[in-house]
């Protein structure tokens, strides 16, 4: 099954407020902050075809608001659009959620 | 400038009376209130906490604890977009530090401070507005055991004065960590008047201040970071 680069980019760009400092969704488990089994935006976890290759969320970037991971593409034939290799970067500003000393 | 005289006038291109001069001033200031009460969270409720961290060594049982404090905001402002409302929680606190052998540190994160309470305590949580959640962990009394799948982030240094051999700490298995004999026996949440923690981290990490809550290898991004972890996961000192 493929499906579309489009759909593929928005999930991505929702996984984003669920990854790193101040993650939208929150559960009981460690390191486990988005429920889907995996850590936070350590590197080389996937999700769908998608590896964590980088992310910026330390105080520096916790002082702006900021936050930003990047995902290679693993296997680009079951996305349209998207190549094996490609490099996605998801972001996100968050005002209230910009609390420089925030955690949890 | 305009003229008042009860009559529509149009003064550059802009179709001004009376009443809708007073409307607009009306509506401005309906528009000012509501974009103030959108924009400002409240502080919904805040509270110390102390976690314990209890290891069995060779040598004995080993403790650490740190008093962190906690502060819950809310942003649930009716002229909000529901998809803008938002509660969160700001954290100072530093991790908890064990020293289970000479110049060999087990620690336990901050990283998830914020929800450790939530999460450790017998509140239904889905059965609970969140200003009564936060309340009632507020009214919490008495030492709770931790359950394992709220356990704050476990780490370690090869060497403690190299922020790059930092490795995970398997709380099932502390002895892949540092040897036969090491087994963790609990971590505890408890809500105290305590004052918070500060300055321990400092001693123990040399290296911590200058990071200024970046990544552990000095790198601007989290590539090559050790467990992508920063400074902020050791301690936290603003709120």
């Amino acid at each position: 099954m493929t499906i579309s680069k489009d759909l593929f980019l928005a999930i991505l760009s929702m996984d984003a407020y669920n990854r790193g400092y101040g993650a939208g969704i929150t559960d009981n488990g460690n390191d486990d902050p988005d429920g889907l089994g995996v850590s936070t935006d350590t590197q080389d976890y996937f999700i769908g075809n998608a590896k964590i290759i980088d992310s910026k969320g330390d105080a520096e970037a916790q002082a702006a608001g900021f936050y930003a991971i990047a995902y290679e593409i693993e296997d680009g034939a079951g996305i349209t659009g998207l190549s094996t290799g490609d490099t996605v970067i998801s972001y996100r500003g968050t005002g209230a959620m910009a609390q420089p000393s925030q955690a949890g | 400038m305009s003229t008042l005289t009860g009559r529509p006038r149009v003064i550059s291109g802009h179709h001004s009376t009376d009443r809708p001069k007073s409307l607009s001033l009306v509506l401005a200031a309906l528009v000012a209130t509501s974009l103030a009460l959108a924009g400002c969270g409240s502080q919904v409720g805040e509270w110390h906490q102390k976690l314990t961290v209890t290891v069995e060594t060779p040598d004995g049982i080993k403790t650490g604890s740190s008093v962190m404090a906690i502060k819950k905001h809310a942003n649930d402002s009716q002229f909000r977009l529901p998809d803008a409302r938002a509660a969160w929680t700001s954290v100072r606190a530093e991790a908890v530090v064990v020293e289970v052998a000479p110049g060999r540190y087990l620690f336990a994160l901050v990283s998830n401070a914020g929800s450790i309470a939530q999460n450790s305590f017998p509140i239904d949580r889905d059965a609970l507005p969140y200003e009564q959640e936060v309340a009632a962990v507020q009214g919490m009394t008495g030492v709770h055991r931790v359950p394992r799948d709220a356990y704050p982030r476990l780490v370690t240094f090869a060497n403690v004065n190299a922020p790059q051999s930092v490795g995970r700490v398997d709380p099932d298995n502390l002895a892949a960590s540092f040897g036969p004999g090491y087994r963790l026996v609990s971590i505890t949440l408890e809500i105290t008047d305590e004052p918070i923690t500060e300055g321990r981290m400092e001693e123990v990490l040399g290296w911590l201040k200058d990071l200024e809550g970046g990544y552990l290898h000095g790198g601007f991004t989290s590539r090559g970071a050790p467990l992508g972890l920063t400074g902020l996961d050791f301690a936290r000192h603003k709120q």
